[in-house]
């Protein structure tokens, strides 16, 4: 599925918008790194962004930026990840994940009281999936287990998750967002899940936190 | 209160949360160091992340880690692995930094090498720099002082002039040795910004609104919105208005 895809030179000047203001919002961390695709063309290198996502982010931007600070904006749309931290039965209240995977993720993790926004992206990917079925409880667990172990420290979110089965047996591997990868033929892949789309969209469902 | 770590002569030790750390001489942290201020009259080496306020290299320092400092004072040799994370960054000395550098104010006498990107609210140079990826900034002010290379450079306003005391000095060296290249000035592949003023600078393309090139330019594209000038001693192979 190819998103379609709007030139720098295009966007400013469909947005109406100056090349300083795009500078700005990026060092703001308003637009994300990897929504700057780079590509050849025949002037010589070019920028592209995804179009949807990125005129959606500036309809947002220019909206927001009359009452809030560039930094209050950023706050927004890329959270810090310490200000998140539900408790069980938050979680269960808010009904982002089943009791399924809340119950397996708690068997992994019995120590865990609360859960930043990591955590619950984790469970809430495993979770989409296991509703899919996709994958099985113990595929799960080992994903989980990957994702927790991967992914839970750092602070940038672009990677991609990939889930493939071969012969029945599923394996999870993460790789960094807008990479190739090629796999061989008797496996098959059953998901490609871009993982800061999920946080995105876990953060529109945890809503004014 | 957390104790101060002092290095007189040789020493090492395993990092850890102090409030002052200093070495005079050559000291070794061995760990991650998180302090209220890092000073280093010699030599030192940190195997880990350092976490300071305040980090004043005088002398030759590495650090194999990640940095944040609102503070970053180096005036001899510093050598970073990691990124780098500041509010004010000063080089009168060299800085070479494998990831990436994130600061509001940038101020480089001396020489300056980034390996990833270097964002930055004031980026202010009277020296030499090297920038591997993007160097994004809300003003770039360049004094041109031997060789400064950018792979793209995008702000709000980018002004690039020649250093008034080293143009006279090449006139000088030109007068008597004509035959002798100087080799100095910025080179880019792309500057984009809102106001760009540029001297003594080789780009593949300009984009801005309004753009001046001033002399000992050579730039293949000139796209602009707004106004655009060349000076005679400028080369622009073609110029767009959008």
């Amino acid at each position: 599925m190819e998103k379609e895809l709007i030139s720098k030179k295009d966007l400013l000047d469909l947005m109406n918008i100056t090349y300083g203001q795009l500078y700005r919002w990026k060092r703001k961390n308003l637009i994300p790194e990897h929504w700057f695709i780079r590509k050849s063309t025949f002037t010589g290198q070019e920028t592209f962004f995804p179009k949807g996502e990125i005129v959606q982010r500036i309809e947002k931007i220019q909206s927001m930026k009359d009452d809030l600070s560039l930094d209050e904006i950023s706050d927004h749309f890329s959270p810090n990840f310490s200000n998140v931290n539900l408790t069980v039965s938050d979680l269960e209240q808010r009904n982002i994940v089943s009791n399924n995977t809340l119950q397996l993720f708690l068997s992994l993790y019995p120590s865990k009281v609360t859960f930043n926004l990591k955590n619950i992206a984790h469970m809430y990917i495993v979770n989409t999936q296991l509703e899919n079925g996709d994958i099985t409880l113990e595929d799960c667990k080992s994903i989980v287990k990957t994702l927790e172990g991967n992914l839970s420290q750092k602070t940038e979110s672009n990677f991609n998750i990939i889930i493939s089965r071969k012969l029945g047996i599923t394996t999870c591997f993460i790789i960094s967002s807008h990479s190739n990868f090629y796999i061989e033929d008797k496996a098959k892949v059953i998901a490609n899940i871009d993982y800061s789309n999920e946080i995105d969209t876990l953060r529109s469902k945890l809503g004014g936190l | 209160m957390k104790s101060s770590l002092k290095i007189d002569g040789t020493g090492s030790s395993s990092g850890g949360f102090y409030d002052k750390v200093i070495i005079n001489g050559n000291g070794d942290i061995k760990g991650d160091l998180v302090c209220s201020t890092f000073k280093t009259n010699g030599v030192s080496e940190v195997l880990g992340n350092v976490e300071t306020k305040k980090l004043t290299i005088n002398g030759t320092s590495e650090v194999n880690g990640k940095v944040t400092a609102d503070f970053l004072t180096v005036n001899g040799h510093l050598d970073i692995e990691g990124s780098v994370i500041s509010k004010d960054v000063k080089v009168d000395g060299y800085l070479e930094i494998d990831g990436s550098l994130n600061t509001d104010i940038i101020k480089t006498r001396g020489v300056l090498k980034v390996k990833g990107d270097c964002n930055a609210e004031q980026f202010n140079s009277q020296g030499m720099f090297n920038i591997d990826g993007l160097l994004n900034a809300g003003d770039v002010n360049v004094e041109i002082v031997g060789k400064a290379y950018a792979k793209e450079i995008g702000a709000e306003n980018v002004k690039v002039k020649i250093k008034p005391t080293m143009a006279k000095l090449k006139k000088f060296i030109h007068k008597f040795l004509s035959f002798i290249e100087i080799k100095d000035g910025l080179t880019a592949d792309i500057i984009e910004g809102d106001i760009i003023e540029l001297e003594n600078t080789k780009a593949k393309v300009v984009r801005g609104s309004v753009i001046t090139i001033g002399k000992d330019c050579v730039i293949d594209r000139v796209e602009y919105k707004d106004s655009f000038t060349k000076d005679d001693k400028a080369t622009v192979i073609e110029s767009v208005k959008l």
